[in-house]
């Protein structure tokens, strides 16, 4: 990939990799060193990446892989601790407005809050598709080339991840 | 309370984060050092055309004087500070063209300081499409002011790259939105010398078209702007928009006509085609070859012809969410092969006269290929229907 390749990718798919970054790291500093990380290393990798397939595929992919090889590498330890400063970051930032009365809105809230603990919580098997197909809004078939899974492979897990997203929940729904 | 999954999932995990522009710099500026590093590693290999360094050898000092009097770099000094002797040589050979040419347009003073093709002429080669070396290329040295006598950011600055250019050749007869330095192979490379942005752009040889006019084309922005230049298709006249507010200076690059190739300009322009043929058809899995087989065999499909060569295995119809979208979640088949998704409503105004959507999806595992397709009724709901192929 040369400089301007480069800068295309990141003109076009970098919001996109760095939302996955964000949710899949939990941490800002982590998520923008595995942005970072994600466009140096196809550039490292010197494969050639076909702009009329699916760059995006492919990054993402690139930006599993390296967080799947850094999460075996590092201690847990920090990845809990970052945990609660993402979680206030998401309240204050994410959550789309949304016209209500307080109680309703602090309602909403803590309900978005108990689905995306529930979500960090999944295998991460679930947990990606969830996050390519809800987050960046992939179709099926873009998450099945990203992990190179077929596309009833993805419709499962997706479909696994809602159940298990239900039952994890629904206590929770039954006592709010 | 009864909440609907999918809705909840979209809102907690919806993001509005991007990534700060300083981020994207930092990975731009990273790769500049990784590629010095490289060009370093790898470059004395490289020889460069004897009769180039010759001519370099004799034109210095002319040259020198000629650009003295000026007071950018001269396009050797650019090259040089790249770190390429090669390229720097060969813009002190006989084949090279100086050039002092200005416009100035949307706040930006732009330069064309010089031009030189050949082969082997750059110390760092850049590889093509399809992973192969090229060296018969056109560099082009371009320096880049603020109309106001501010400085440009260095490339050190967190600012550097927040008002990007494109700098490219534009080739007279060929649309320069699909021709140009990014589809010809192209790279480049910036140097910021007392406020002064001076970049190498190149890409394939464009001497080969010199029959034609070829122009060097700056805009702001990353990409070629189609707002910024027109084009016209019954002639192939590009010429300046005037109205454009923008950066939109158009030279005329100084080409040798005699290097002309009719028949090279055509080889490349077809090398181009094939080269986006062969991508087109890079092997698939079987189970994405069965899927694109189906695609493609019921994609003229009516509903009828889905009642009579494939078995309808489950049905269900949708109203739509507040937005126009539908949202479905279901269970076929005895292994519980489940599909879930949206339709969202701008796939709904591509539909037959029977209200099929031209959208499809089609899945399945092994030997089983479902085919889910959605009609939409007069009152407004969606009719999921999911076939299975014979």
């Amino acid at each position: 990939m040369n400089r301007i390749q480069l800068e295309q990718c990141i003109h076009e798919y970098g919001t996109d990799i760095y939302r996955f970054c964000r949710q899949i790291t939990e941490s800002r500093q982590e998520a923008e060193d595995l942005y970072q990380d994600t466009f140096l290393k196809a550039v490292e990798l010197e494969e050639q990446i076909d702009f009329r397939y699916n760059p995006r595929s492919y990054l993402i992919s690139v930006a599993i892989r390296i967080w799947k090889n850094r999460r075996r590498k590092f201690a847990w330890r920090q990845r809990i601790a970052e945990t609660c400063k993402f979680t206030e970051k998401l309240r204050d930032e994410e959550i789309p407005e949304q016209a209500g009365s307080a109680e309703a809105e602090a309602l909403k809230q803590e309900l978005q809050e108990q689905v995306r603990n529930a979500v960090r919580n999944l295998n991460e098997k679930y947990r990606i598709p969830v996050y390519l197909y809800y987050t960046l809004q992939l179709s099926v078939e873009e998450i099945a080339n990203t992990m190179e899974i077929p596309q009833g492979t993805v419709k499962s897990r997706l479909h696994k991840a809602r159940a298990l997203l239900k039952k994890e929940l629904e206590v929770i729904w039954d006592e709010i | 309370m009864k909440y609907d999954m999918d809705q909840l999932l979209k809102s907690a995990l919806f993001s509005k984060e991007k990534p700060d522009d300083s981020l994207n710099q930092k990975i731009i500026r990273k790769f500049e050092e990784k590629e010095i590093e490289n060009m370093r590693k790898r470059n004395r290999k490289i020889s460069i055309p004897a009769a180039a360094m010759l001519a370099a050898t004799v034109l210095a000092a002319g040259s020198a004087s000629t650009y003295a009097a000026w007071k950018y770099l001269t396009p050797d000094q650019v090259a040089e500070m790249a770190e390429d002797q090669g390229l720097a040589a060969a813009f002190q050979s006989q084949d090279a063209v100086a050039i002092n040419e200005v416009q100035e347009y949307g706040g930006y003073r732009i330069t064309l300081l010089g031009i030189v093709s050949g082969r082997n002429l750059s110390e760092f080669l850049i590889e093509d499409e399809a992973g192969n070396v090229s060296m018969d290329r056109t560099y082009v040295v371009t320096a880049i002011e603020n109309a106001d006598g501010t400085k440009r950011p260095d490339t050190s600055s967190d600012d550097y790259g927040k008002d990007p250019f494109f700098v490219s050749p534009l080739i007279e007869g060929l649309n320069p939105a699909q021709h140009n330095i990014m589809t010809m192979d192209g790279s480049y490379f910036e140097i910021v010398e007392n406020g002064i942005q001076y970049r190498i752009a190149e890409c394939s040889n464009v001497e080969k078209f010199a029959d034609r006019r070829v122009y060097l084309g700056v805009n702001d922005g990353t990409f070629y702007n189609n707002e910024a230049f027109q084009y016209e298709e019954n002639n192939g006249s590009i010429r300046r928009n005037d109205s454009y507010e923008g950066v939109n200076a158009l030279f005329v690059l100084p080409l040798d006509k005699s290097k002309a190739d009719e028949q090279a300009a055509e080889a490349y322009l077809k090398s181009l085609d094939s080269e986006e043929k062969m991508q087109e058809t890079e092997e698939e899995n079987p189970e994405e070859k069965l899927d694109r087989q189906v695609a493609s065999e019921t994609s003229t499909w009516k509903i009828a012809d889905f009642n009579e060569k494939t078995t309808l295995v489950h049905e269900i119809q949708l109203s739509p969410d507040e937005d126009g979208n539908f949202h479905f979640e279901y269970t076929i088949g005895k292994d519980g092969m489940s599909s879930a998704g949206t339709v969202y409503q701008e796939l709904i105004t591509d539909r037959d006269e029977e209200g099929l959507l031209k959208a499809r999806s089609i899945f399945g595992e092994e030997d089983t290929v479902y085919i889910e397709t959605y009609t939409l009724n007069e009152d407004g709901t969606l009719t999921l229907r999911t076939y299975q192929h014979k």
